[in-house]
């Protein structure tokens, strides 16, 4: 490594010792030095590994709404669905035109009768597909947070205490003149709950919170995204039934209402609405004739 | 009312915009901390939202440490595998027998199988079901209860 001291400018007339970036090599720090590489979180762990920074233990607690739908609902969901010889029903699905004509080359595929969508098929009822509760998203929009971004924070940290899972921020998509709300204006939170936290969260909402709301009766029973997945919502006032938000009630003087949307492995709404029964949801009203 | 840019929001950058005027009012009028009550409150709420950076990154074990839990997290994982692996065997059981029964019913009576299998329009569980809790109720069994008539539809 030649030293700068020792280098010889005889036909420049500038210093050689001129502190500056020097372009003849050795070029000092062109080699970056990325600290953030340093840490132990670069190691390669995997997450299941305690070593790794994202592990995150797990089987905490006992959870007695699962050990409930081991127990209880899984056997009787079996048996409740059980249909003798059935035979499965294929999946609409976009198909290729038969090809006979010239005009069918290049063609965009043909939708499946009935329906301008895909539409998966249904499997045979048997033991390995028991419908089961896969998540729940919770979210909230705060219509105040358009004129007081604020809330939008206060909002966060709501779902935050009720779902007990670090929410993500919403933010408009799209701007709507007519009710004052720009692009990109932070509105609202949503929060995804798997596991534990889920399991928590359902008890929470069928024990204490729903059996209190005012005049509740029931969700209706011709909801549903048509796949299995139900979704309900909670006004400002159920809100403020959650324990969490009710143990001080002076630190909320606005809250907002919540839409809670559970994903089940069910395939159709009705087997869905018959899984959330069991853990004492209630329903209004019959269901729809052609649901099943 | 704190005006922040719209995304990136966090409670060190709240903190350093508030610093400006709240310094020079605080100077003016000798009010300890300077913000007012709202400004605090949300700043409390982002410090309650960011609290992540709180905690320790990484559990710090020993050779020996490591070793004993990964024996003892493998011994659970095997007894949770072999908890899944029985349930699903007795659900198959029942299910191999329920095809059974109603296959032998569909054999000797034809008439008591149509009964047997016709689905009712909805199927629930019973609305008096609870999820079961760690301690008994106050009153374990209540012998006056009778089915109310709404139930019974």
């Amino acid at each position: 490594m030649t030293s700068k001291l020792f280098q010889r400018g005889f036909h420049v007339s500038q210093s050689t010792l001129k502190s500056s970036i020097s372009i003849v090599p050795p070029v000092h720090h062109r080699i970056k030095v990325k600290k953030s590489v340093l840490g132990s979180h670069h190691l390669p762990f995997k997450p299941s590994d305690i070593r790794s920074h994202k592990y995150v233990p797990h089987d905490t607690v006992k959870d007695r709404l699962e050990e409930h739908y081991y127990q209880t609902l899984q056997p009787d969901l079996l048996l409740m669905n059980y249909r003798h010889n059935e035979t499965p029903q294929p999946a609409a699905e976009f198909e290729e035109w038969p090809g006979d004509s010239p005009y069918h080359y290049n063609r965009p595929r043909r939708a499946p009768k009935g329906s301008a969508v895909a539409k998966p098929g249904i499997a045979v009822r048997d033991w390995l597909n028991i419908p089961r509760i896969e998540q729940i998203a919770v979210h909230a929009f705060n219509k105040n947070a358009k004129l007081n971004p604020d809330l939008a924070i206060t909002t966060s940290l709501m779902v935050y205490h009720i779902t007990g899972v670090k929410p993500v921020s919403l933010y408009a998509k799209n701007p709507v003149p007519l009710w004052k709300l720009k692009k990109g204006a932070r509105i609202g939170a949503q929060s995804v709950l798997k596991g534990e936290k889920m399991y928590q969260f359902l008890a929470t909402l069928m024990e204490v919170v729903l059996p209190r709301t005012r005049d509740f009766k029931g969700i209706s029973a011709r909801g549903g995204s048509g796949y299995g997945d139900i979704s309900l919502g909670l006004t400002a006032e159920d809100v403020r039934l959650f324990p969490e938000i009710e143990g001080n009630l002076d630190l909320w003087p606005s809250t907002c209402g919540i839409d809670v949307h559970i994903k089940t492995s069910a395939q159709t709404d009705p087997e869905a609405r018959m899984l959330l029964s069991g853990v004492g949801l209630l329903y209004t009203g019959p269901e729809r004739a052609n649901s099943s | 009312m704190l005006r922040l840019s719209s995304r990136n929001w966090c409670a060190p950058k709240a903190v350093a915009q508030l610093k400006g005027p709240v310094r020079q009012k605080s100077a003016r009028s000798g009010s300890r901390g300077g913000t007012n009550q709202a400004d605090q409150r949300i700043l409390a709420q982002l410090y309650a939202l960011s609290a992540h950076r709180k905690l320790p990154k990484v559990l710090k074990y020993s050779p020996e440490d490591l070793v004993k839990h990964n024996v003892i997290h493998r011994a659970w994982m095997f007894y949770k595998s072999e908890q899944r692996r029985e349930r699903e065997n007795a659900l198959k059981v029942q299910y191999e027998c329920m095809k059974e029964a109603c296959d032998d019913l569909e054999q000797v009576s034809p008439e008591l199988f149509k009964k047997a299998t016709t689905r009712p329009r909805t199927v629930r569980f019973p609305r008096e079901i609870r999820i079961p809790t760690d301690t008994p109720p106050n009153v374990p069994w209540d012998s006056s209860w009778k089915r109310s008539s709404e139930n019974k539809k």
